[in-house]
């Protein structure tokens, strides 16, 4: 089966986009690339949750690469979170499966709205020195900032949280075929002390694992189209791989501000699209 | 020091495989994309395309079979080194991912 040579000009555009973005913020690329391909591509959503998850997880694959190979990713860390990650992931497709492609389009806009609206409000709070303060409170960590070049250390707080919150990531992974790095972020970020950049190169990691469960699930009730795969996985490795090398450059409140403008944008049009509301003709 | 030498030998061994089998993966698609762009008349790389696994021509199916196995050969690594340096509890986590990801790839195999 052929795939017309500009159709597959574009799809490999936009996954190059959406692995820069999804790799830059943690996100798996899946935040982008879903909406892309049922908004621009007029893709039935359930489709573009399949394809969706093997973006993700070359993406996952790809900016771990660096951020491994960077000292930045928890990898133990990753291995309790992984379990309640992977249990959520299977509920979250065999649910999608179940839902309406207008209902589920809703579902996903009002999900980034929330994950946006609640980064903000957080962000505003947040100070740097919460760290520092709770240093001697937990189990010690530490990773090399290379913007300092220092080593930074970090105590890893609330690990029975973590590992509970990680599953409705995961729900969230399954369901909605992004990598559940908007869930996983967030949880390591806010709830167990986990510094911005290493609870985005940890996310990274772990979401190969709920993309493929995803995957497997989807493949398995035929909503992946084979035909597409090529320029998906060409697409979003160059993109991670670029997306990657930036983010251990950019300034952290910086990365913040882009993955709370990004997803609220995704996040309205997408409650749109289903409901049937058309904002923007492109 | 033990802990940051086991560490590094863990994060240096899935480091490797993930390298390989992602540039494997992505090698496969390319290859795949360009032989259906230019070479539909040749017998050899026709003979490759209608070789279907699974439904998916057999580029395609390597392609998605490398990016299957990075994951599993990573929670597989990460068993070991975690059963070996003591830590039972990430070991025992691993393990039971990666054996409900085998049982859902069994599932569309059978």
């Amino acid at each position: 089966m052929r795939v017309e040579l500009l159709f597959f000009v574009y799809i490999l555009s936009t996954s190059f986009i959406a692995g820069i973005i999804g790799s830059l913020l943690g996100l798996g690329g899946g935040i982008i690339l879903v909406p892309a391909l049922t908004i621009l591509f007029d893709m039935p959503i359930h489709e573009a949750i399949g394809l969706s998850f093997i973006g993700v997880l070359v993406n996952s694959s790809s900016s771990s690469l660096v951020y491994i190979k960077n000292g930045i990713t928890d990898i133990r860390l990753s291995s309790i979170l992984e379990i309640g990650a992977a249990i959520g992931s299977i509920i979250g497709a065999y649910t999608a499966l179940l839902i309406d492609s207008n209902v589920l389009s809703i579902i996903f806009g009002i999900v980034l709205g929330y994950v946006a609206i609640d980064m903000y409000r957080k962000t505003r709070t947040m100070k740097e020195n919460h760290i520092k303060r709770e240093l001697n409170s937990g189990e010690e960590r530490e990773y090399f900032e290379e913007s300092t070049k220092k080593m930074v250390k970090y105590s890893l707080l609330r690990k029975k949280e973590g590992i509970i919150l990680s599953s409705v990531g995961g729900i969230f992974a399954g369901l909605l075929g992004v990598g559940g790095g908007v869930i996983f972020v967030p949880i390591m970020n806010r709830i167990m002390n986990v510094p911005i950049k290493v609870a985005i190169a940890t996310s990274s990691f772990m979401i190969g694992v709920t993309s493929l469960v995803g995957m497997l699930i989807f493949f398995n009730n035929g909503f992946i189209d084979v035909r597409i795969i090529s320029p998906i996985i060409i697409g979003i490795f160059f993109g991670a791989q670029v997306g990657s090398r930036i983010n251990m450059v950019i300034d952290k409140r910086l990365l913040t501000n882009i993955f709370i403008l990004v997803i609220i944008y995704i996040a309205f049009r997408m409650v749109t699209n289903g409901l049937g509301i058309e904002v923007f003709n492109i | 020091m033990t802990v940051i030498n086991e560490k590094n030998k863990v994060e240096n061994s899935i480091l490797k495989i993930m390298k390989l089998l992602l540039i494997t993966s992505v090698t496969m698609s390319m290859a795949s994309v360009l032989i259906e762009v230019n070479f539909m008349d040749q017998y050899i790389i026709n003979a490759m395309l209608n070789t279907s696994l699974l439904g998916i021509d057999l580029l395609k199916f390597l392609a998605i079979l490398a990016l299957f196995m990075i994951p599993v050969i990573r929670l597989s690594i990460m068993a070991i080194e975690f059963y070996k340096s003591g830590s039972y509890i990430n070991g025992v986590t691993e393990s039971v991912v990666l054996i409900m990801i085998l049982v859902l790839a069994a599932r569309i195999v059978i």
